[in-house]
């Protein structure tokens, strides 16, 4: 990866620089450095040390001391989080296995009706069989109280492979008066991720999903994946008794080259896009930007980014007594944003204030978890608004993933409730009951846009509505939990089915959009297989 | 555009003490790695979830489980799916170490059991059940519940680790803990109860380790 990289700048004159924008591009260039120096601090290790071990050898414990179903934690699987992937108790630094662990996600996904066309340009409108997903990861420790979660992943859907979520970090324990503390800061690559209950969005349920299915999607918060892997986060956090948490940090944006450089799609800045465009128009006599591999893993393309400084909290409490372990706790981003990398219309900003909650009883055969979050998102859409008024000077609506709102200020709630219950580790069932309920705006989620047909990204509703509900049934089988094939007791494995019914799309049951779609049009049924090494 | 000036600064700043952080790390390699045990046992190792309290527990106590948990005399499930393999790798040394650090520490009593038991259990404690082939269990622990050399403290051990242990000797794991299993083979239901709540809340009495 380093090949792609501009080389870092220098981190001379980081704080106190008076020119603004040297300033800030060399904060950014710090933190890009931050960044490479932890992959080449990896990559280093790895090459020196022929056994950096997997989670489970390197702690001695089988997959089910800290999951109950894979991924979903368990309260040590939190605190061997918290304390910087670095528990060990089992092989050593130096005991000769492989220092990485690999997944392959293969997935077929059928839709109770099939889609308008090909969700990609290999696929089918229905019954897709692909190797949805490979990915290859770096999880342990790395020295002393630094350790760290990598996850490097070849995405079919998209065709092509990203830095998935990462997170390293440095943790320790202290006294401080008569409190225990478990404190530590992380860096890593999109809000929650660095996060240790299953109810925040990186990694809350469902826990995997088809990338090709369904054709019309809700809405999401901002911090439900809109910046995943487009942004670095750095936070700080303390866990008071083992029971109070408290975290404070935020986001930046990643450089450009940064993100191509780790694989983001549409990676590109928007007044890039379009000096290239304009320079394609000027010279190609077809007027065609050719899709160069250079221009980005998706060609000529941009993706909202983070307007400065996102800032994020989170406080949670966790009482554990006997076999039961209780969580409620609340989060709170505030980024803003440039949508579709545009500049010069101002920016959105967002306030997104989540409340989470979790129960699990954790016993054998026995495991339940009952989970719950709702996130409400207050927008104020400067930009987008703006956006939808002008027309740029290219005479072409802007690159932004919507043609403006009607409106400058929108709500948008999204609550999912989540039941689980797991047999010997081994066997799991849930059921997930989610909601998204917004503000009407006839131009964000609209059938038609001053009556001309939907932009691409529209959500085509004719109530003008983002509102959306549905249930996922999920059942699996995981024969390793509680360890693997003599072979390589390692080894994890998630078969599983999901079924996701949805009773309301884009605020309708029945022909939500004027062309004849219905909600349960989009019931999807997905199987899938994990298989991790 | 002075905010976002002030924001980017703040970057600088986390970003300036992760580094510091990651270059402390360098120097910190714990000689006694007892991470590796109050990730479960807790922060202080006064017990979390199911992983019972190690703190102020007997040196010799704890020496004595660590070595039949790594001869798979333990046997009961818990201790089969968390211990074994906590202890796979632990070397002698290192076990004493542990044990000595874990004896230091100064115990809080749990105090999770039904206070109305605590009464009958306390009778049980003092007295045995001479009716029912008790033997009082003040003989060998003591009479706050401290214990001496290898035989365990349980003041204050809380309610559900005790009530397991006494339960499982009569499932017919962990025999080797003599003479636990012939003890506890004569206590009903209700006498476990009472003496797993009465003793969760006995609190710590410093008779050394
Ligand atoms: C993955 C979680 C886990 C880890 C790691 C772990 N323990 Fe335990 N430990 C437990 C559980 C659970 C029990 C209770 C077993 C039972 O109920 O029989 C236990 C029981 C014990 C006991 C028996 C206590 C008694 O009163 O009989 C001792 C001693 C002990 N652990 C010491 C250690 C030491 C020392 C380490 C670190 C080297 C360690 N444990 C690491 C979970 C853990
Ligand atoms: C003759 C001496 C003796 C008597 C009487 C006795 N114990 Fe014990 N007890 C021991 C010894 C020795 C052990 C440690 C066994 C081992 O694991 O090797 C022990 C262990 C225990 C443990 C396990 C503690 C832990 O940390 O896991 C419990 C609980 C316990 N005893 C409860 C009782 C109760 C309740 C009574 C009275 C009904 C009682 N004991 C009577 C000697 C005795």
């Amino acid at each position: 990866m380093g090949k792609q990289m501009r080389p870092p700048e220098s981190f001379a004159g980081v704080v106190g620089s008076r020119d603004e924008a040297v300033g800030r591009r060399q904060a950014m260039t710090a933190l890009s450095a931050v960044l490479i120096a932890a992959c080449l601090f990896v990559t280093i290790a790895l090459d020196r040390a022929k056994a950096l071990p997997s989670f489970a050898r390197q702690t001695g414990q089988p997959c089910a001391t800290c999951h109950t179903a894979f991924p979903e934690l368990t309260p040590f699987g939190r605190r061997f989080k918290l304390s910087g992937y670095t528990i060990g108790g089992g092989e050593g630094l130096w005991d000769g296995k492989p220092p990485l662990a690999a997944m392959l996600v293969p997935t077929f996904t059928h839709t109770r009706k099939g889609q308008d066309s090909p969700p990609t340009t290999d696929t089918h409108t229905n019954d897709n069989a692909v190797m949805q997903q490979v990915s290859v990861f770096y999880g342990g420790k790395i020295y002393g109280n630094l350790g760290a979660f990598i996850q490097g992943t070849y995405d079919r859907a998209s065709e092509h492979t990203f830095l998935d979520n990462t997170d390293i970090r440095y943790a320790d324990t202290a006294k401080f008066g008569k409190l225990d503390l478990l404190f530590g800061a992380t860096v890593h690559n999109g809000p929650t991720v660095q996060d240790v209950w299953n109810t925040t969005p990186a990694w809350g349920s469902p826990y995997v999903a088809s990338t090709l299915a369904p054709q019309f999607a809700p809405p999401g918060t901002q911090i439900e994946g809109n910046l995943a892997g487009k942004v670095i986060g750095t936070t700080a956090y303390a866990l008071f008794n083992d029971v109070v948490y408290v975290e404070a940090g935020g986001y930046h944006n990643m450089s450009m080259p940064l993100k191509r450089a780790l694989g983001v799609p549409c990676a590109n800045n928007d007044a890039w896009v379009y000096a290239v465009l304009q320079n394609d128009i000027n010279n190609n006599p077809l007027n065609n930007p050719p899709y160069y591999p250079w221009y980005g893993p998706q060609g000529l393309c941009s993706s909202d980014s983070l307007a400065g400084f996102a800032p994020y909290w989170r406080v949670a409490i966790e009482p554990n007594w006997g076999n039961h372990s209780l969580m409620v706790g609340a989060f709170g981003f505030y980024p803003r944003i440039y949508p579709g990398a545009v500049q010069g219309f101002g920016v959105d900003r967002y306030t997104d204030i989540g409340f989470d909650a979790q129960y699990q009883y954790i016993d054998d055969p026995h495991a339940v978890t009952l989970k719950f979050s709702r996130i409400v998102e207050h927008q104020q859409l400067n930009s987008t608004f703006n956006q939808g008024q002008f027309v740029n000077t290219w005479g072409m609506p802007a690159l932004s993933s919507n043609g403006g709102s009607q409106n400058i200020s929108n709500r948008l709630v999204s609550l999912r409730a989540t039941a689980q219950y797991v047999w010997n580790r081994t066997i799991a069932a849930s059921v997930s009951y989610f909601s998204v309920r917004g503000t009407p705006d006839a131009q964000l989620y609209g059938a038609s846009v001053n009556g001309n047909p939907p932009p691409l990204y529209n959500g085509n509703s004719l109530s003008n509505s983002p509102n959306a509900r549905g249930l996922t049934f999920e059942a699996s089988y995981m024969p390793f939990s509680n360890g693997g094939p003599p072979a390589w007791p390692w080894a994890n494995a998630k078969i599983g089915v999901q079924y996701t019914h949805y009773l309301q799309m884009n605020g309708g049951q029945d022909n939500f959009d004027g062309n004849f779609h219905n909600a349960r049009d989009n019931d999807t049924l997905f199987l899938y297989s994990w298989i991790a090494f | 555009m002075q905010r976002a000036r002030r924001d980017q600064r703040t970057g600088s700043g986390l970003v300036a003490a992760l580094l510091l952080l990651i270059a402390g790390a360098a120097s910190a390699q714990d000689a006694l790695p007892v991470r590796n045990c109050t990730w479960c046992h807790g922060s202080s190792a006064q017990g979390f979830m199911f992983a019972p309290r190690l703190a102020g527990q007997r040196t010799a106590y704890i020496e004595r489980e660590l070595a039949s948990f790594a001869a798979h005399a333990r046997d009961n499930p818990l201790s089969q799916k968390y211990m074994w393999g906590a202890v796979a790798r632990l070397d002698p040394a290192t076990a004493q170490g542990l044990a000595v650090y874990f004896s230091s520490l100064a115990p809080e009593a749990a105090a999770d059991g039904q206070s109305g038991l605590a009464a009958t259990g306390k009778a049980i404690y003092d007295n045995g059940v001479a009716v029912d082939n008790v033997a009082a269990c003040i003989a060998c622990h003591g009479p706050n519940g401290e214990g001496v050399r290898d035989i365990p403290r349980l003041g204050g051990l809380s309610y559900v680790y005790l009530k397991r242990r006494l339960e499982q000797w009569n499932q017919g794991y962990h025999q080797s803990a003599k003479p636990m299993p012939l003890v506890a083979k004569s206590l009903s239901a209700n006498e476990v109860e009472a003496l797993a709540s009465y003793l969760s809340f006995v609190q710590f009495v410093d008779v050394g380790r």
